[in-house]
């Protein structure tokens, strides 16, 4: 039998074990990035590879250790790094002396040949047709519950009482979604999930400041790359607002890289490129959190993402026009926790106080 | 009434190297006065630091300083965004987002001049370029035609100044049919600044190396290390300098290969691993010189002196 890994990205590996374990292979779940699987990758990774490149590659040789023969990763056609990387690490895992097959999904505009192809490869239960597009429309079905669970405890977590409650019913429902694989059951799991939240107690008074999150998908979705900054926000009483989920995503790049017209729109005076990777979109989506009143931004990028570097270069001058504060973090395997919490309070702080003495003009005015 | 041309400025730097005769001629031939930014020094560098955004790559930086040198002595400054010049690559996103980076973290600078260049939709890219361009120059269309057509020639004609980019180009080779020689790698931009490579090629020649670099090798010859990747890299400029490298490992017909990486590079940490595991695969001597901002000659020149050290006793050893 086949023995599956892929990425590891937030709690996505919930919905691609299903989905994988319904075609009929073994799945080696990739762990949770640690410090030892980051050291993995950083030592087999180019130095001036970002962070993703060496938590995946650290990852794939964890799961290679464990048995699996089969990685899969999706692809791209740049011009961003993270385009070549799954062709970089096969050389580098090769080299190494692992024996394996990478299957890689490619955007569909390069082929829609290779994606059946691709599928016929992981298919190894020999599915019907129409087996395979019930198991793949219930893994979207599981991933878009995830995400709708996420951005409720985003809503919630920093209105909560008892400290941690939130998150408690949060993995309650993530845990109710893992152990279920039926539409009606996802359905089920999902309403209990959201229904766990909603019943946490939250303060009525409570009255969060508002973040966006902009930046590089894997960073901002995987806590363990951006040492669980939502988290730390909620914490400090900020309402996260992510502009990246992985259904939205998913949308927006499975035929064309580089989607997403509403964010272009908003990007053109300051980034009128496509440039790869999440650049042009980190402008875009700080254009759109200004316009919606939010009350700053945070970009989260990779140490040495060339798509973000752009972005940074050119947040500043969004950030100075639209009046919104913008505060941008490039991770690495250096970055540490503590000093990530003391800038994050800094910022927090900056923007509740900037929402008082603008709330104090306001009174003013009409008196 | 007296007509003053327009002065348009060029920084040297990046796709100067590669494209300057095309539009150099181009401005020339639409009547406007080319001002070319000086070579590279410290302070060129230094202000390029200053302005840049703290992230990006050395010769990004550069270019943000070649860009500060031309303010208050040229109109004009031209900064294309430069997307594709084949069908096939792509240039680096901060090729893709250069005139937006420099417009966002530079003040005091003249308007710049950034058409779009892309062929990978249109063969006629560059012809829309050129008609952007004289567009917002007030150019009529007739003069822009004529200007494009006879750049097109240039471009074609062009006699590579060696090395390329330098005003003292004609300089004669100091080591050809000396017994060692070297390809020297890298971005036309990072090889041919004599400032950012530390004057690398003419520490070679005065060792007694003959220097190979990219532009030696034609089209044809690249792409037949094509059937060596599963998947082409689609860079612009590493797509050459990674198959470059494949070439000299597979036919050794050089001695050594160096790849020169600027500090901060993105492509390069994809580019140099895949030439350093082809190289150990294939037991090429291979060295990457990696050159930062502090890179100084005394240990650059080191560590070339033991690269060229060790080849030649390699060599020697072969021949007795």
């Amino acid at each position: 039998m086949r023995k599956v890994t892929f990425p590891h990205m937030g709690t996505s590996h919930i919905a691609f074990k299903a989905l994988l374990e319904d075609m009929g292979n073994e799945v080696v779940v990739p762990k949770r990035p640690n410090r030892e699987i980051l050291s993995l990758g950083v030592a087999n990774a180019p130095e001036f590879a970002c962070i993703p490149l060496k938590i995946t590659l650290g990852s794939y040789i964890d799961a290679l250790r464990r048995g699996a023969d089969t990685i899969v990763a999706t692809g791209g056609v740049g011009p961003c790094r993270a385009g070549y990387y799954t062709a970089l690490q096969k050389k580098i895992l090769e080299r190494m002396g692992f024996a394996f097959e990478m299957i890689v999904f490619e955007p569909l505009s390069t082929g829609l040949w290779r994606l059946i192809d691709n599928i016929r490869k992981l298919n190894s239960a020999r599915l019907s047709v129409a087996a395979v597009i019930s198991a793949v429309r219930r893994c979207w079905e599981k991933i878009k519950a995830l995400d709708e669970l996420e951005r409720m405890l985003h809503y919630v977590r920093p209105r909560e009482v008892v400290r941690g409650a939130a998150e408690r019913a949060y993995n309650a429902g993530v845990r109710l979604l893992e152990t279920t694989n039926t539409f009606k059951g996802i359905a089920e799991a999902r309403d209990e999930g959201l229904r766990l939240l909603r019943s946490v107690e939250v303060d009525p008074d409570a009255d969060p400041v508002r973040v966006g999150i902009v930046g590089e998908i894997y960073v901002v979705l995987e806590p363990a790359a951006n040492l669980e900054m939502e988290k730390t926000l909620g914490e400090l009483g900020a309402e996260v607002h992510r502009s990246i989920f992985l259904t939205g995503w998913t949308q927006d790049n499975a035929i064309h890289e580089g989607g997403g017209r509403k964010i272009k729109r908003a990007a053109l005076p300051y980034l009128p490129e496509m440039i790869g990777g999440h650049g042009q979109d980190s402008v875009g989506h700080t254009v759109i959190y200004s316009r919606e009143g939010l009350d700053g931004v945070i970009q989260l990028a990779p140490f040495t993402c060339i798509p973000e570097i752009v972005a940074k270069a050119i947040l500043p001058k969004v950030s100075e026009d639209l009046d919104i504060p913008v505060l941008s973090f490039f991770l690495d395997e250096q970055t540490g926790e503590a000093g990530v919490r003391t800038r994050l309070e800094a910022f927090v702080d900056l923007l509740k106080r900037r929402r008082e003495s603008r709330r104090g003009f306001a009174g003013k005015g009409v008196a | 009434m007296t007509f003053t041309p327009i002065r348009i400025g060029i920084p040297r730097a990046l796709f100067y190297y590669t494209f300057s005769t095309f539009w150099e001629t181009f401005f020339r031939e639409i009547g406007s006065e080319i001002v070319v930014s000086q070579p590279t020094t410290r302070e060129v560098l230094d202000a390029g630091i200053r302005e840049a955004v703290s992230e990006a790559c050395i010769p990004i930086k550069v270019y943000h300083g070649h860009v500060r040198a031309l303010a208050g002595t040229a109109d004009f400054v031209f900064a294309p965004r430069l997307v594709s010049v084949d069908r096939r690559t792509v240039f680096c996103p901060k090729f893709l987002g250069l005139p937006d980076m420099v417009r966002s973290s530079m003040d005091g600078i003249p308007p710049l001049l950034s058409p779009r260049i892309d062929l990978r939709k249109n063969l006629l890219g560059l012809a829309s370029a050129c008609f952007e361009v004289g567009a917002s120059l007030k150019v009529p269309s007739s003069k822009v035609m004529l200007a494009y057509a006879r750049a097109c020639a240039a471009h074609k004609r062009r006699t590579i100044p060696w090395p390329p980019g330098n005003a003292d180009g004609g300089e004669e080779r100091t080591a050809p049919g000396s017994p060692l020689k070297i390809a020297v790698l890298g971005y036309p931009y990072a090889v041919f600044d004599r400032y950012v490579s530390v004057d690398l090629i003419r520490k070679l020649w005065a060792l007694g190396v003959d220097v190979v670099t990219i532009e030696m090798f034609t089209d044809a010859e690249l792409n037949e290390e094509s059937a060596q990747f599963s998947k082409g890299v689609f860079w612009h400029y590493s797509d050459r300098v990674v198959k470059a490298g494949y070439r000299c490992f597979h036919t050794r017909r050089v001695d050594g290969v160096i790849h020169v990486t600027a500090f901060g590079c993105g492509p390069d940490a994809v580019a140099d691993r895949l030439l350093d595991i082809e190289a150990s695969r294939t037991g090429f001597p291979f060295m990457p010189l990696l050159i930062d901002e502090h890179t100084g000659e005394g240990g650059l020149l080191t560590r070339v002196e033991a690269f060229v050290d060790m080849i030649s006793r390699v060599k020697g050893g072969d021949g007795a």
